[in-house]
């Protein structure tokens, strides 16, 4: 089996971020439940880049001719769904925050006369 | 008529001690100065010098657009009939105030009261420019016909907070302002006022006048 570059440097990111989510799981940046599926993720990742073949016929399927543009198009995907996720959140936060930071403001002010 | 005057104040340190001194001092108990998470001593030096004015702190910064709602959100729980917004940076002159607070006893009808600043005179070319597109634009989209609707030095009645109220956390607020206003037909007028540009590096950059201007073209299409 020859193993081309490009899968080297995916198994090496998949293994690097598989670390780093058990370092930010053991920092409890997150929970179980998360831990567990960016795990998966980064795993399934690695398993792709090994056997690439598997995916052949999900390829055929939606009618990518390389292995490579699928590739390309689940991760364009999936970023643009992280993109929004990450945005909704920041939005909730900036809002909780500045409600916050706005009822502080009112309940304790700074008047003596 | 009951009043409130709201400077929202951020990192103004060098300014705000002279630009209370300049504040009548009739007008001293209806201050109310939101310091919008300052890192200089803004706030220090307004607890230390001037207690009679109400001094609301953010701990975060948030924004003008969201000092000047914290700022209303008081005026409104002290039932105030009229709310005025200026500058704390020496930009507006205390002294106006009056011609505000006249206005509105003389005009019953009158529901918000614009400062115009006079164009051109004491402003730098880009600013200019940004500022006179700005207007040209919102004139045209919202045929609500204004000679600036940048500047910060303005006043309603309360009982139209709710039909002005705006989102916006940042310099766009004064912007949405107008937009509510326009969209609610809100009787207006305008009262030219003298502007001092002391520090050019803060208020609107030319980036939150693009932002602007996005804001503008999506409130006109989707709010």
């Amino acid at each position: 089996m020859n193993i081309l570059g490009i899968q080297i440097a995916s198994i090496a990111f998949s293994l690097f971020m598989i670390y780093f989510t058990y370092l930010s799981y053991r920092r409890k940046y997150f929970d179980m439940p998360g831990f567990i599926i960016w795990t998966l993720l980064f795993l399934a990742l690695a398993i792709a880049s090994v056997f690439p073949e598997g995916l052949i016929p999900v390829a055929q399927i939606l009618k990518i001719s390389r292995l490579f543009d699928l590739f390309m198009v689940v991760g364009i995907f999936f970023l643009i769904v992280i993109t929004f996720i990450n945005f909704i959140h920041t939005q909730k936060i900036k809002r909780k925050l500045e409600n916050f930071t706005q009822e502080k403001a009112l309940k304790d002010p700074h008047q003596k006369g | 008529m009951k009043y409130r005057i709201i400077v929202p104040l951020y990192n103004e340190a060098r300014y705000i001690k002279k630009f209370l001194e300049n504040m009548p001092s009739k007008h001293l108990s209806s201050l109310i100065l939101v310091d919008d998470g300052s890192t200089d001593k803004t706030a220090k030096i307004v607890k230390e010098n001037y207690p009679k004015t109400t001094l609301l702190q953010q701990k975060i910064n948030l924004g003008k657009g969201k000092s000047m709602e914290t700022g209303a959100l008081r005026a409104i729980k002290d039932k105030a009939d009229v709310l005025i917004f200026m500058d704390g940076d020496m930009q507006h002159k205390p002294t106006d105030i009056d011609r505000f607070l006249r206005a509105f006893k003389k005009q019953r009808r009158i529901d918000i009261i614009f400062g115009a600043r006079t164009i051109g005179k004491n402003m730098r070319l880009a600013p200019f420019m940004g500022n006179k597109m700005l207007t040209i634009i919102i004139n045209l989209f919202f045929k609500y016909f204004l000679n600036d609707t940048q500047c910060g030095f303005r006043g309603f009645r309360a009982k139209v907070f709710d039909k002005v109220r705006w989102r916006s956390s940042g310099y766009a607020a004064e912007t949405e302002m107008v937009i509510n206003a326009a969209r609610n037909r809100l009787r207006y007028r305008e009262i030219s006022i003298d502007t001092v540009y002391l520090d050019h590096y803060k208020g609107t950059s030319i980036f939150d006048g693009v932002i602007i201007l996005a804001k503008i073209t999506i409130w006109k299409f989707f709010k």
